[in-house]
């Protein structure tokens, strides 16, 4: 069998023991590896190799990564190859397939980076083994494949919106989602209300009516933060979950005869679209800058962004507003816009660096909390 | 066959000697494994017979569970050795090795096993790691009459072998696996499995330990070099 039939014949039975025992089979590795080698026992050396991936943490490693997962394949198994001695070429199908394997989607076996026709592979798991060293194969060991590298743009694979979502959502650690949730409604709207309302009136100068201020940041903050702190732990597709959180929360704030204005409830839609745009503006600069560049600084870029669009929201419908009514100047209200957008944005900054090591640690903890109950 | 106990031309009833093979045939044994454990079995059959004629006041007797996705008897009925004819297995299907010592575990009783019985021997062949829960499979096996009772011997086929479960359902610290890496190899730990233990357990003259002391004592220490690892 060839190399790539082989690969298929794996990938499809990793896919049939993931559907009658869901993912959490690949955080046993010796068991998944050993019921990988009942189910296709001609391809040892990549049943092998899979293994060792799982063996190595690839599924935390991945998961940790969040967002950016698909930069760190590479790297993963150039890890992999050193560790081990294993070929590149395997490693990197390795750490792909789990990668695909955990979020749902398919994987193009075919890709000019994987294509044998590319890099012939030889019989042997390992290191080259001289032919005398196995009295029983006549076929004798090849040479080792010179190692091509492949950049990352090679493997990134376009996956739509909504399955992104649903994928991360289905394969989020439900602590991680749990403390996201539970940030979002009873933390970050606190922190955010107070860390710009305490940076406002410095920013802009602008002296505001107490009352005013406070429901207007509260709102925004309620608004702008939770979509970032899904944002930050890892979860694809948060800006549409925040968009809907928070339209379902001032709904039901309404419903019950809150103080939500009228024109704030159609500006949280005018949010969800502006929130939709800087998500994709966000992944697409995460994708941009590169695996060795993700990280902290990254994050407390993204989570400006997604507050910086949850400043505008509150600010446009209330400029629209208060000039309407003539109960302010255009210039004052310029003025609350431009503080709003600098504002929101340093308070979203700040809030991503505090939480992102949180939720860090709370989605590794889970996963090494599944990995050793199974 | 019959599992009542045979008097032999002078009316002395024939203690029986149960000696049960567990093979490993999932996925992983397709191929060349299968084929030299085919060989292996077959070959050792006569190797048997002539143990057992050496200990003519021992009924010896073959059993056969095969296990993969499901354990399975291929030879269920304990079969005189000198009627025995060895049948190919197949592999395919993942190791269940805990579900195939359940499935002995119930075999080992009184009433399975009637008559006077010697400690049966079991050998147990695999070349991977167990896929359901081993460790339920072997707390029955130990709790079975019979179970706690038998020598028990292991061979592990190849390099990926689980060495752990297949010590642990040895369960003794001086003997040790055989490992087999190559046919030959498979070969010979198959005849020796399936002999010394019927010499040594059915041995009326027997020095002081116990048959699996003496097996611990006996058993082929694995030297082979690494040109001959096939496996």
């Amino acid at each position: 069998m060839q190399a790539i039939q082989q690969r298929e014949a794996v990938a499809e039975a990793a896919r049939a023991i993931i559907a009658a025992d869901g993912i959490e089979a690949l955080y046993n590795s010796r068991l998944f590896a050993a019921r990988l080698g009942d189910r296709v026992p001609t391809a040892k050396r990549e049943t092998r190799v899979l293994g060792q991936a799982l063996a190595d943490g690839v599924v935390s490693r991945i998961h940790e990564a969040g967002t950016g997962r698909k930069l760190i394949l590479p790297q993963l198994a150039s890890q992999i190859e050193d560790a081990h001695g294993y070929q590149r070429e395997l490693t990197l199908w390795a750490v792909m397939l789990v990668d695909s394997l955990l979020s749902g989607e398919t994987m193009p076996v075919t890709s000019p980076a994987l294509a044998p026709a590319h890099t012939p592979a030889p019989d042997v798991a390992t290191k080259p083994v001289p032919p005398s060293a196995n009295a029983f194969n006549t076929t004798p060991a090849l040479p080792p494949v010179e190692e091509k590298r492949v950049p990352p743009q090679a493997l990134e694979r376009p996956a739509s919106a909504a399955s992104s979502v649903l994928s991360d959502w289905k394969n989020t650690p439900r602590a991680t989602l749990i403390a996201a949730i539970a940030l979002t409604i009873f933390v970050t709207p606190v922190i955010g209300a107070v860390s710009a309302d305490a940076l406002l009136p410095f920013v802009t100068g602008w002296k505001a009516y107490p009352k005013d201020s406070v429901d207007s940041l509260i709102t925004g903050a309620a608004f702008a933060l939770p979509v970032m702190a899904f944002a930050v732990a890892g979860f694809r597709g948060s800006a549409v979950i925040g968009c809907m959180v928070v339209i379902v929360a001032s709904v039901l704030v309404k419903l019950a005869g809150g103080s939500v204005i009228l024109d704030t409830m159609a500006g949280f839609f005018v949010a969800a679209l502006l929130q939709g745009g800087a998500s994709v503006v966000t992944e697409a600069f995460l994708l941009m800058r590169g695996p060795s560049r993700t990280g902290f600084f990254s994050m407390a870029i993204a989570g400006a962004i997604y507050a910086a669009a949850g400043g505008s929201f509150l600010a446009v419908p209330w400029l629209l507003f208060e000039v309407g009514s003539g109960s302010s100047s255009p210039a004052l209200n310029a003025y609350a816009l431009v503080g709003l957008l600098i504002g929101g944005s340093i308070a979203g900054g700040f809030a991503a660096i505090l939480f992102a090591p949180l939720l860090r640690r709370l989605s590794a903890s889970a996963v090494v909390g599944r990995a050793g109950r199974s | 066959m019959t599992d009542t106990p045979l008097f032999d031309m002078v009316g002395v009833v024939r203690r029986q000697l149960h000696l049960i093979l567990v093979i490993d045939c999932s996925g992983s044994m397709t191929g060349e494994k299968m084929a030299s454990l085919n060989y292996a079995i077959a070959s050792a059959v006569p190797a048997i017979r002539s143990a057992a004629a050496e200990n003519p006041d021992t009924d010896v007797r073959l059993r056969i569970l095969r296990f993969s996705d499901q354990a399975q008897w291929h030879v269920e009925e304990a079969a005189p050795v000198a009627d025995f004819s060895w049948t190919d297995l197949t592999a395919e299907g993942e190791t269940r090795l805990g579900s195939a010592l359940t499935v002995l575990a119930t075999s080992l009783t009184p009433e399975a096993m009637p008559g006077r019985q010697l400690s049966p021997v079991i050998v147990l062949v695999s070349d991977g790691q167990p896929t359901d829960d081993f460790a339920s499979g072997q707390a029955a096996l130990m709790a079975s009459p019979y179970g706690a009772k038998s020598v028990r011997i292991a061979i592990a086929i190849g390099s990926d072998a689980d060495l752990d479960v297949l010590n642990a359902f040895v369960a003794h610290p001086e003997f040790k696996v055989l490992q087999a890496h190559n046919a030959e190899e498979l070969v010979n730990r198959i005849k020796w499995a399936t002999t010394a233990p019927v010499k040594t357990v059915s041995s009326p003259t027997k020095v002081s330990g116990t048959a699996v002391d003496q097996l611990s004592q006996q058993a082929p220490v694995d030297t082979v070099q690494s040109s001959e690892l096939v496996w």
